[in-house]
């Protein structure tokens, strides 16, 4: 694991750095106060982000577009697991070699991103997933912490993967994945799906810790804690409905 | 014949009524079983006590418990029927508003690139 004041220390070397081969993928509801900032930190390192709004009510579609992202709406609200399947339909159409899916609300980083897409480049996977557990996570609250712990468990056993984390935003994956995965879940199940598709479509992968800052506008808008019991349920759903 | 009678028999007729309207649309199948089912229905309100014989033959005491039983799986029946249409609807929807969303995408960017 690489100590964060090594990636601190090289911060100013990775910001005049500029990758084209990786595209963000950043769905987003109602995120008007932070997308701006989210977008302009991230286009230092990524030129190309597409943004897909998913029917926000406020002005979110104008500043991703301002802030020179791809923007793409929604005409209604589907849910965050519809806005990231359109966000990978369309960074298909992009020359570039990986996706990334990353949260509009400022939580995820791209120091973070840049570390998996080098061991994506050191030892090519499919998806590599970031991991709140192996990284550092800021401020991650003792509930959310407990919870999130069993529900990995869960997942795993269910699952036959090895994660430490389950419900991860932060991924980055190949074009091979960004053809196949095919998310059918419109709401929040998509994370669960997501990972269940890893294990269904036989995807490689690998985690790399990130750290997620958990912001009090993160924290007011993200999933409460009780989104392991979520976790949970929908494994066990899935098998039934599916 | 009792108030509660005329009533439910008048309801059971207006609801086949309004059921069969679009008669042209609805298989024969259905319309024979929905017709069926209304004389059930009606014989049932002049006859409670053949309920009551028919819940009796199965082990239970009432007609009326029987009718509750029969009720509830019907019920449960359609809640499941209707939210898995539902499902597939949003599904579906979900779909056309993401095409829609395609449709207007910005156009491809030219990434001025060595490599």
């Amino acid at each position: 694991m690489i100590p964060q004041a090594q990636l601190l220390d090289g911060s100013g070397r990775i910001q005049s750095m500029i990758i084209t081969d990786t595209a963000l993928i950043v769905p987003a509801y109602n995120e008007s106060s932070v997308i701006g900032a989210t977008l302009e930190q991230a286009r230092t390192i990524f030129p190309l982000i597409v943004v897909v709004d998913d029917g926000s009510r406020d002005d979110t579609f104008d500043q991703a577009r301002s802030a020179g992202a791809l923007a793409l709406r929604h005409s209604v609200n589907l849910g965050q697991g519809a806005a990231l399947q359109t966000g990978i339909d369309y960074a298909r159409r992009l020359p570039v070699d990986f996706f990334v899916s990353f949260d509009a609300d400022g939580q995820h980083r791209t120091e973070d991103v840049l570390a998996m897409r080098q061991s994506m480049l050191d030892t090519p996977v499919d998806i590599v997933v970031g991991s709140r557990f192996l990284g550092s996570t800021t401020n991650m609250p003792a509930l959310r912490r407990v919870l999130l712990k069993g529900a990995i468990l869960f997942s795993n056993l269910t699952s036959g993967l090895k994660l430490t984390d389950a419900h991860n935003g932060l991924r980055l994956f190949n074009r091979h994945v960004a053809e196949t995965i095919d998310l059918r879940e419109t709401g929040y199940r998509h994370a669960s799906e997501f990972t269940e598709k890893i294990a269904s479509n036989h995807y490689t992968y690998r985690e790399v810790p990130v750290t997620i800052n958990y912001t009090a506008y993160s924290m007011q808008k993200g999933q409460s804690a009780l989104n392991a019991i979520n976790i949970v349920a929908d494994t066990i759903t899935a098998k039934a409905v599916r | 014949m009792m108030v509660i009678q005329v009533i439910l028999i008048v309801l059971v007729v207006v609801i086949m009524a309004l059921f069969l309207r679009p008669s042209s649309r609805i298989r024969a199948l259905t319309t024979i079983t929905a017709i069926i089912f209304a004389g059930f229905a009606i014989a049932a309100v002049l006859f409670p006590e053949a309920v009551t014989w028919v819940a009796n033959l199965i082990g239970i005491g009432r007609g009326t418990d029987l009718l509750l039983y029969c009720l509830t799986v019907i019920v449960i029946f359609t809640l499941i029927k209707d939210s898995i249409a539902r499902r597939r609807d949003q599904q579906r929807f979900a779909r056309l508003v993401r095409q829609v969303a395609l449709l207007q995408a910005p156009a491809v960017p030219s990434v001025e690139e060595t490599d």
